[in-house]
């Protein structure tokens, strides 16, 4: 479903030329509770932005859904994460404006979905999350872990292809970011949602059912495992 | 590629709008300043443009009330020449235009413009004098109606046909001493060019809106001053009274093409007889183009350090939004929506305080009292007052609002050239 | 606009006009008005001269005094030039029966045309279109002999001038001509209908190289009641060789 094929990237840090993928290649398949764990500088981030379709390789190709990403423009970009991914973020990046029932129906806007039925799914998903009689919090009435789940919901709610976590737990404490991960996986059992997230914590890399090693941007290990 | 139809985009332009509004409530104190920045901006624009409109106007009236009517017939020629009062270039016929005019009911008026010496001598006067002015021989029934001078008499009586007469203007009287019933001695030429005297007597005292008569000009009855000038029934000009909310609107074509059998003559619209205002005038608007310039400045400049200030603090967010699908132009009319919004806060304000500031200006005026000391060629005499524009008044409004949503596409769109991995980057 | 007037005398003096009056050998007898006129024109040569004077002007202000050299060639090429502190630099010129009028400080020499010459110079009793005129009285008048009176203790004709067209600022002057010397000793002006206007008076004259030449004139405008003009002229020069170019319009810039 998500083939990553010899991607590589380099990039430019301040003074330092950072060869972050040097050559990756990946296939994940629909429903796979994936970890992609390494140390900091690692490429787990760049891999997670070139799969999000928000950075772009150097050479090397990625497929979503048989879909080629290479050589797509911007405008087409946006409209493949607009309606196939979904983000969450380490540190939850909430529209502070907007309350938690907003934060998570403003993605079902994007996509034009009629305000009664976005109401019905946007409620529903928030007390999946464990946000019931909280819709109308704003982000900073909410706890770390609150907002992290409102961000997971803002990244399910279009029922996406792949939600793509980049060390979603690093902000919370481990009670809270292993309740995260639990919510995560719960969700991946039920709707069979993709998940991607990386981590460079053994706990919550012990929760995907697959898991990729990176080091110095090569695939070092990946091995699935029993859930 | 589209994954789905996007049949509803009320919802999705709507949401942005919600957002929009739910930003300006971030920084209260920033909106309210720029925001107040842009109603000072809105209100002195509407107050200015009340004020000279009202300048305008005052002073279209005011040259249409006693000096040129709405319109005039003259010699050809004589026009371009009339600083020097030329006689020699005349309506040789008034008495058959003016039948055919009035045959028509279009009001007319003949006058004998001269220029000549005003004597006086000590005793009844303070002491002795003499000052170049402008004379009139009027029509005393026909100038009335197209001019308001007979309305205007504070002091004596309005002329009367045939009497060897004068009246003169409340300021020129207080400079010479004139009371009525004393005496003066015009000197003169006559159409030919003879030197001519003449002795009148001061019967009335005028005090009209338009300070340049009160002060350049004396009339006289037209019989005397065809007499004396020896004009054998010619006339400098002959005014017309048109119909025409505006005296500038007054059309002169219908006359004109009344009058086309009769030669050496032509019919002055106002726009030509006030043609000497026309680039006072066009100054004056420049001189508001720049302020409403430096007000667009002031807006823009603040509009622009505030939206730059909310787009780059919110960086982390516009890349979440980008990341998650919003599409470069709906962040674009989102921060526009915002700038708008501001905008539209000032200039809600700014109508409100501009509509109070025309107000007063329409009910108390300013009083230039101090400034008359100073010659003027404007006609209007010491207070000036605003007239409620209201098209001047939207335009304002609704030209804040634009500007002020076009201004925010700058930083919006320095923000949207960044790398959306970059921006997630910035926290 | 072209007139005669005390204008032979008045633009003579102020404007430097070297009205030289030659001294005519016999008085003659019966002469006619044209005669006369004609005389006391004639006998103005067209010789050179540099005269030095002053005009002293009374209005309601008080007095005022302006000096002027004027250089003048036959009776109708002048130039005078100001000298007071107020006019300083100032110059007049008449050539070819126009007249110029230069100002030092704007730099700039203009045609006084039109209306501009019954402007008053220096607000003075006397206007521009005074100082230029036709090349004869009898041409813009009619002359009639009236009588003979004494001015200043000196016998006169009395001569009535009435305009024959309507080409003269004066619809009637009157001369009185120094019957023995053929000079202007008063003249006056009317208006139309027969108001007295001005009148202009020569209370001195010199005599020099046989020449009677008039060097205090007084005109007073008679509807201004308390205003007047003087014109002295201080010194003479006759018949001196002035520079080539001394009237035209390049020089006058200088």
């Amino acid at each position: 479903m998500i083939a990553v094929n010899e991607v590589h990237k380099e990039y430019i840090d301040g003074e330092t030329h950072v060869r972050a993928l040097r050559g990756v290649s990946l296939k994940i398949e629909g429903g796979e509770f994936l970890s992609i764990a390494g140390p900091s500088g690692s490429g787990k981030t760049t891999l997670l932005n070139i799969i999000g379709c928000i950075d772009n390789a150097d050479s090397g190709d990625v497929d979503i859904d048989g879909d080629r990403v290479g050589g797509k423009s911007k405008k087409e970009l946006t409209e493949i994460r607009r309606a196939k991914i979904g983000f969450v973020f380490q540190s939850f990046n909430l529209i502070p404006v907007l309350t938690a029932y907003e934060n998570v129906s403003m993605a079902l806007s994007l996509l034009g979905v009629s305000d009664a039925e976005n109401r019905e799914r946007t409620m529903a998903l928030l007390a999946e999350v464990g946000l019931e009689g909280m819709e109308h919090r704003r982000p900073s009435r909410l706890s770390g872990g609150q907002q992290q789940r409102v961000a997971v919901a803002r990244a399910l709610i279009k029922d996406p292809l792949i939600v793509l976590a980049d060390e979603p737990t690093a902000n919370l404490d481990s009670t809270t970011g292993e309740a995260i991960l639990k919510l995560m996986k719960d969700i991946n059992r039920h709707r069979g949602t993709t998940f991607i997230f990386s981590t460079h914590d053994q706990m919550v890399m012990d929760y995907g059912d697959r898991l990729c090693r990176l080091h110095d941007g090569l695939i070092e290990s990946d091995e699935r495992r029993s859930a | 590629m589209s994954a789905r139809p996007y049949r509803n985009g009320r919802t999705r332009g709507g949401f942005f709008l919600a957002l929009a509004m739910k930003n300006l409530a971030r920084h209260r104190r920033r909106t309210v300043i720029t925001a107040g920045a842009i109603a000072v901006g809105v209100a002195v624009f509407i107050w200015m443009f009340s004020i000279l409109q009202g300048f305008e106007a005052e002073n279209d009236r005011n040259m249409s009330r006693y000096e040129t009517g709405d319109a005039a017939i003259m010699g050809s020629g004589y026009w371009d020449e009339r600083d020097t009062f030329p006689l020699d270039m005349p309506v040789e016929d008034p008495e058959a235009i003016l039948s055919l005019l009035e045959a028509e009911e279009i009001a007319a008026a003949p006058r004998i413009a001269f220029r000549g010496d005003l004597i006086v001598r000590y005793d009844p006067f303070p002491e002795d004098g003499s000052l170049q002015r402008a004379f009139y021989g009027i029509d005393i029934e026909r100038d009335s109606r197209v001019f308001a001078l007979s309305e205007a008499i504070e002091a004596g009586r309005f002329l009367e046909p045939g009497n060897e007469e004068v009246i003169i203007g409340r300021w020129l009287a207080d400079q010479l001493g004139a009371e009525v019933g004393y005496p003066v001695t015009v000197t003169t030429r006559t159409r030919d060019g003879f030197y001519q005297i003449m002795d009148l007597e001061i019967v009335g005292i005028f005090n009209t809106s338009n300070p340049f008569i009160n002060r350049h000009k004396a009339y006289l009855p037209i019989a005397v001053a065809d007499e004396y000038l020896e004009m054998r029934g010619a006339v400098t000009a002959v005014y017309l009274s048109l119909p025409g909310m505006l005296p500038a609107d007054a059309d002169p074509g219908p006359v004109r093409e009344l009058l086309s059998e009769f030669d050496g003559i032509e019919v002055l619209g106002f726009y030509r007889l006030n043609e000497d205002f026309a680039e006072v005038m066009e100054m004056e608007n420049a001189g508001t183009a720049i302020i409403l310039i430096l007000l667009g400045i002031i807006a823009v400049v603040g509009i622009s350090n505030t939206m730059l200030m909310s787009v780059l603090e919110r960086e982390n967010e516009i890349g979440m939004m980008r990341a998650l699908g919003v599409r470069d132009g709906e962040i674009r009319w989102m921060f526009t929506f915002e700038a708008a919004g501001i905008g539209l806060i000032g200039a809600i304000v700014g109508l409100i305080l501009g509509a109070l500031l025309v107000w007063h200006a329409v009910a108390v005026g300013i009083d230039y009292g101090v400034l008359m000391e100073i010659e003027m060629d404007f006609r209007f005499d010491g207070v000036l007052y605003g007239v409620w524009h209201f098209t001047s008044m939207i335009a304002a409004a609704v030209f804040a609002v634009l500007i002020a949503g076009v201004v925010a596409l700058v930083p919006t769109r320095r923000m949207l050239r960044r790398r959306i991995t970059d921006s997630l980057r910035h926290s | 606009m072209k007139h005669q007037t005390g204008r032979r005398i008045v633009a003579t003096v102020v404007a430097g006009l070297a009205a030289l009056l030659f001294v005519a050998p016999a008085p003659a007898q019966e002469l006619t008005a044209e005669e006369i006129i004609e005389r006391m024109e004639e006998n103005q040569t067209h010789s050179t001269s540099i005269m030095e004077g002053r005009m002293i002007i009374t209005d309601r202000f008080g007095e005022r005094v302006s000096t002027y050299i004027a250089h003048t060639e036959g009776a109708d090429r002048f130039l005078v030039e100001f000298t007071s502190r107020d006019e300083e630099g100032q110059r007049i010129l008449r050539r070819d029966d126009n007249l110029y009028l230069y100002y030092p400080d704007a730099r700039e020499v203009i045609r006084l045309q039109g209306s501009a010459l019954r402007d008053s110079l220096l607000g003075s009793d006397i206007s521009y279109e005074d100082m230029t005129g036709g090349r004869g009285i009898i041409d813009d008048y009619r002359a009639t002999l009236i009588g003979e009176e004494e001015v200043n203790g000196r016998p006169t004709y009395k001569i009535r001038l009435e305009a024959r067209g309507t080409n003269v600022a004066y619809p009637e002057q009157v001369y009185y001509v120094d019957r023995e010397e053929f000079v202007v000793r008063k003249s006056e002006q009317f208006a139309r209908g027969g108001r007295l206007l001005k009148e202009t008076l020569i209370l001195e004259t010199t005599e020099q190289d046989g020449y009677i030449f008039p060097t205090h004139i007084e005109v007073i405008d008679v509807t201004r009641g308390s205003s007047g003009t003087e014109m002295i002229i201080d010194d003479v020069q006759i018949g001196v060789s002035l520079p080539a170019n001394i009237f035209s319009l390049e020089e006058l810039t200088w």
